[in-house]
């Protein structure tokens, strides 16, 4: 009898790994699954045969984690609104069709009508490969199939949805012609403490996180009546713990205000990312210090501590997006994950869509 | 290849030894019992088809539905732990196969369930549901479990004895954990139906979740008892979505020398996530 092994049989990463790079592929996983680092080693492989591939994410900090992540290599990765909108103007010399005023909310049918237009353009690139999928429109996979690529990897998870524009998993395959999802079903970030929290949130049609770490700290619940406990307990945290710090705030005022405090305490790295006044290149995510984001930016980074605060943006989670919201929040952390109410208590309301103290620790 | 030494022994302290020390047996591989082996063999077991919960009546006295197990356990089950040791000891090769439940349809003692635990390792967590019409064999099952405990093996194994699938009464939510199922000689059963069997698992893996799940079928070679396997093989694969990785008749060495086993079996697999289109 010759039976092969386990391995050998079951997918994931593997089956990822083994498609061929001149065939489209969909890769459904959940935080933590490695769906970033293995959109990276596609997007290598592909670019070592010498063809042009193209990365496209949805938000600035993803675009720069990923450039980061890949080093010294030359790939080229692009957010989706910023390569589409250069794109379009390219081929048809208009701007893309959006509603007065609402610059990101495209009109996604008349554009490409306008692009039937103009097909002597071709394909830009030969490969593209599209992370955090779930958050771009679903015509954008029409788009890049018809314009941008003739092959599309493209990895999501329908989960974490956080804006209106996203798209499920059904809806990406159906208009990029993909076929079905490989699915990633293994966490290897996050503390099963920290998944407890995550999953708390979790809904929609895919099973929760399997979390695959050993136990480490339970995650907190702390009060405090002024942003300056905030600080000092942050300040303290890196000065004994260290590692990579995020910081969660809705209010760039917050953000802000933390960020000055913070460099006056803190003798390392203390960085604020405004969309605004984009500098995301200038921010060493990967060397140990402190990282202020709000929860559009914080989507595919990791870090090895998590501090959520104006927790009240989110809670008390009346709409499913602030689930899914609080769900992509909690799964960032590697090992330890704080929320903070400052500087009023949560309400009632608030604290009972919480998970109990059995699971997120009051102190 | 013999019987690993924890199973061999909780298969000679629970079930050799009270036929051997049972006052109408005279020789455990005579007569154990008090039933000449051949008779055992092709009456009181059926060829492992019977109906063990129901007494035998033989010309030298009754047997319980509970002497009637422990028959099986001395003539049948040792070739079967046997097969299914050697089966998952490739299947695992080593690599994790992290918290899987295990539908064992058919189940006799907990066969698979005792063969996976080895393959794993004396650590390894997993469910086990052990799903037989007989009462009896489920609660020998038992016993050699709760045995295998006092040695140190399957403490984290969490166990499930029911007489149909359709009593699984599953709580957890759904998940990712990849479900092996079994299907050991089961189809060599003339009263088992193929199709309702295969049908009535999947309504079960459908409750516990997504995840990777693997159906491992061994039955002899002769090919009177695996004349359902094509109705098997094509329920599984076109009305379930899974894909044959293999489907053969090959040899397992029962020890030294020439012993070996023939045997017919098959491996199905389905990915994670390939039902997300329902």
């Amino acid at each position: 009898m010759r039976l092969p092994s386990w391995t050998e049989i079951t997918g994931g990463p593997r089956e990822v790994l083994e498609t061929p790079l001149d065939q489209s592929l969909l890769v459904a996983g959940p935080p933590g699954s490695g769906k970033t680092a293995l959109a990276i080693r596609r997007a290598h492989m592909v670019a070592d045969t010498g063809q042009r591939v193209l990365m496209i994410t949805f938000n600035r900090m993803l675009r720069r984690a990923i450039g980061l992540l890949e080093g010294t290599r030359a790939l080229e990765v692009e957010t989706m609104h910023a390569h589409v909108g250069r794109d379009f103007t390219r081929r048809t010399g208009a701007l893309i069709p959006a509603p007065p005023n609402r610059g990101y909310d495209w009109i996604w049918g008349e554009a490409l009508a306008m692009l039937d237009g103009h097909p002597e353009a071709g394909p830009s690139h030969d490969h593209l490969i599209v992370d955090e999928a779930q958050d771009l429109p679903s015509e954008f996979f029409r788009y890049a199939r018809l314009h941008l690529a003739p092959v599309v990897s493209v990895f999501a998870d329908e989960n974490q949805a956080i804006t209106r524009q996203s798209s499920t998993l059904q809806q990406i395959r159906r208009a990029g012609a993909l076929p079905p999802a490989i699915m990633l079903v293994d966490n290897h970030r996050n503390t099963p403490e920290i998944v407890a929290v995550a999953n708390h949130f979790h809904a929609g049609r895919l099973p929760t996180l399997r979390v695959r770490r050993p136990g480490g700290d339970r995650p907190r619940l702390v009060h405090h009546s002024d942003l300056g406990q905030t600080c000092a307990m942050i300040a303290r945290w890196f000065t004994t713990t260290g590692g990579s710090i995020g910081v969660v705030v809705e209010r760039n005022s917050t953000g802000w205000q933390l960020h000055r405090s913070l460099r006056a305490r803190v003798d390392g790295r203390v960085d604020m990312y405004d969309s605004k006044h984009p500098n995301e290149g200038r921010i060493e995510l990967f060397t140990p210090g402190i990282t202020i984001l709000n929860h559009r930016s914080i989507k595919g980074q990791e870090f090895d501590t998590l501090f959520v605060l104006e927790l009240e943006q989110f809670l008390p989670c009346s709409a499913a997006v602030q689930r899914q919201i609080m769900y992509m929040i909690c799964s960032r952390p590697r090992d330890y994950l704080f929320m903070v109410s400052v500087p009023s208590a949560l309400s009632a309301a608030a604290l009972a869509v919480l998970p109990g103290p059995d699971v997120l620790e009051r102190v | 290849m013999g019987l690993p030494s924890w199973i061999d022994t909780i298969r000679r302290e629970l079930i050799v030894a009270p036929i051997r020390d049972d006052p109408r047996t005279l020789d455990p591989y005579e007569d154990p019992l008090g039933v000449p082996t051949r008779i055992v063999f092709n009456d009181v077991l059926g060829g492992g088809q019977a109906e063990f919960d129901e007494a035998w009546h033989g010309p030298r006295g009754k047997l319980s539905g509970a002497d009637r197990a422990l028959l099986y356990g001395l003539l049948i089950l040792k070739g079967h732990l046997q097969e299914l040791t050697a089966a998952f000891d490739m299947l695992t090769d080593r690599a994790e196969i992290w918290d899987p439940v295990v539908l064992d349809l058919g189940c006799g003692p907990g066969t698979g369930g005792l063969a996976l635990a080895n393959a794993l390792g004396r650590d390894a967590q997993f469910t086990y549901v052990g799903v037989d019409r007989a009462a009896s064999m489920a609660e020998l099952g038992e016993r050699l479990m709760q045995a295998a405990q006092t040695l140190g093996w399957m403490t984290s194994v969490e166990r499930f004895w029911l007489r149909d699938t359709g009593e699984l009464n599953w709580r957890e939510p759904i998940s990712w954990r990849p479900v092996i199922i079994i299907a050991s000689y089961l189809l060599a059963s003339p009263t088992v139906d193929a199709r309702a069997l295969v049908n009535g698992a999947m309504e079960q893996v459908r409750k516990i979740g997504r995840g990777d799940v693997a159906v491992l079928y061994t039955n002899s070679v002769r090919l009177e008892v695996n004349h359902q396997l094509p109705r098997f093989r094509d329920c599984l694969i076109e009305d379930h979505g899974f894909e044959l990785i293999d489907d053969n008749e090959g040899r397992i060495s029962t020890g030294g020398g020439q012993n070996e086993r023939r045997l017919r079996y098959a491996l199905f697999f389905r990915q994670a996530g390939r039902t997300l289109e329902d």
